[in-house]
């Protein structure tokens, strides 16, 4: 029993019916439900609906409410609906009917692997995108070179020395760029008061003359450090591309769904066809990676970004923070 | 070679201009140039160019290869990819078109030369 209580992971013992015999404290620990309340319930309903729905059919859609020794892996909901991704092993006590069931909460695990397979995705998908872009560029440079040096036109030939020194600086910012997108997903998400990351960027812009008003409290978000740059961006962008822009507004929207972020300008916004098109990689104006890279540091927690403005009137862009990934704390 | 029509689809300006000065210098004629899918379609109609010099990347929403698929189904024009675009999943979408050559950036005259005459000697 002192074995029992003491383990250091979550155990119970279960009957033939699957209903809780006896808990130890890491399991109450676990499930934030003390050990006597725990007793009688059936341990199968503290599994996630769609993990045990997977383990039935596993099971060959018989429910045998897992009392066979086993190893399975899968998510636990608590008293207060946190979700913790578990490995558990079952093993039946011999000569008896009933099972003890042993849980290891792997959740901090289970994160960290995430995110580890995700950054290694989205830097396997930056290689490729850099390498394209840049065999491009170099495709336009050994073509300017051989125009050059062909030409008899002195006045051409600056011209293409020009679009020569261009292209070089546009190679030199693709490498900029993987040098910042390296660090997408790399450190651990976190809590970003917004009025504070914008007092700290809007410095920045003071010498654009555009005038830029934001209304935010203490809303803070979760998301990856690298959430400043997001909305850099966006202002950049609305500067770089507004044309007739003079203002631009950022400002919280509340709905049932989650908290949007509103960076709202009066430039001449984005045509219809391009709403989606602006985010996919190599796409705009300058090196195209900006929008591209805004949506991909927003997704690590989830989070997405839209342009939902009227072409003509400025753009708008909205960033879509869903319930969990943000809080008003206490003041 | 003898001044044979060549369309372009490329959707990246200094490319296609220097794809415009590579293809002059070589003899041949450069008959237009599409920057996305409608575009090369409408052009291929209207010039019935000998070849076509396809980027993969194209603006729109219908890639190259997408749009060499509808141009070699409505006019069985030879086509030569032209891109930056090694990996394997594209190559393989690629290779299902049946394309006529396969040039790959950084290219020069000699790579557009040989692409050609080879596509053209088919």
């Amino acid at each position: 029993m002192a074995i029992f209580d003491n383990t250091g992971s979550a155990m119970i013992i279960i009957g033939q019916d699957s209903s809780i015999i006896l808990a130890n404290p890491g399991w109450a620990g676990l499930t934030r439900i003390s050990r006597v309340k725990s007793v009688g319930r059936r341990w199968t309903d503290f599994i996630y609906p769609e993990d045990l729905e997977l383990l039935k059919k596993d099971n060959n859609g018989s429910n045998e409410n897992f009392t066979r020794t086993n190893e399975y892996s899968f998510r636990i909901i608590d008293a207060v609906k946190n979700v913790h991704h578990c490995l558990v092993s079952i093993v039946v006590i011999p000569g008896t009917t009933n099972s003890i069931v042993a849980i290891v909460d792997i959740t901090e695990r289970k994160r960290a692997e995430d995110a580890i397979e995700l950054a290694n995705k989205k830097l396997n998908l930056m290689n490729n995108i850099t390498r394209h872009d840049i065999l491009n560029i170099i495709t336009g440079l050994l073509g300017c070179v051989d125009m050059a040096n062909a030409t008899t036109s002195a006045e051409e030939r600056v011209s293409l020395l020009r679009d020569i020194k261009e292209l070089t600086r546009i190679i030199q910012r693709q490498i900029t760029f993987t040098r910042e997108y390296q660090e997408v997903g790399v450190h651990l998400p976190l809590w970003h008061n917004v009025n504070a990351l914008l007092k700290k960027i809007l410095p920045n812009f003071t010498k654009s003359g555009i005038a830029i008003s934001s209304e935010f409290e203490m809303m803070e978000i979760y998301a990856d450090p690298l959430l400043e740059k997001v909305f850099y961006n966006l202002l950049d962008n609305a500067i770089r591309y507004g044309e007739t822009l003079t203002s631009v507004s950022i400002y919280p929207s509340i709905s049932d769904k989650g908290l949007s972020l509103i960076f709202e300008d009066n430039g001449v916004g984005v045509a219809p066809g391009q709403k989606y098109e602006i985010f996919k990689r190599g796409v705009g104006q300058n090196t195209g990676m900006g929008l591209f890279l805004t949506a991909e540091i927003l997704a690590i927690t989830g989070i997405t970004i839209e342009e939902n403005g009227v072409f003509g009137t400025g753009a708008r862009f909205e960033i879509r923070v869903p319930n969990g990934t943000w809080r008003l704390p206490p003041r | 070679m003898s001044g044979e029509k060549i369309l372009l689809v490329e959707d990246d300006d200094i490319i296609a201009r220097v794809e415009d000065w590579r293809l002059k210098n070589l003899g041949y004629q450069v008959c237009g140039r599409a920057t996305n899918s409608d575009e090369a379609l409408e052009l291929v109609a209207s010039t019935r160019p000998d070849i076509v010099l396809m980027d993969i990347n194209i603006k729109g929403n219908i890639d190259g290869i997408e749009t060499t698929k509808l141009i070699k189904k409505e006019f069985n024009t030879p086509v030569i990819y032209v891109t930056s675009h090694s990996d394997g999943a594209t190559l393989e979408r690629a290779k299902e078109t049946k394309p006529d050559g396969f040039i790959l950036k950084p290219f020069e005259d000699n790579d557009l030369r040989v692409a050609i005459e080879l596509a053209l000697s088919k």
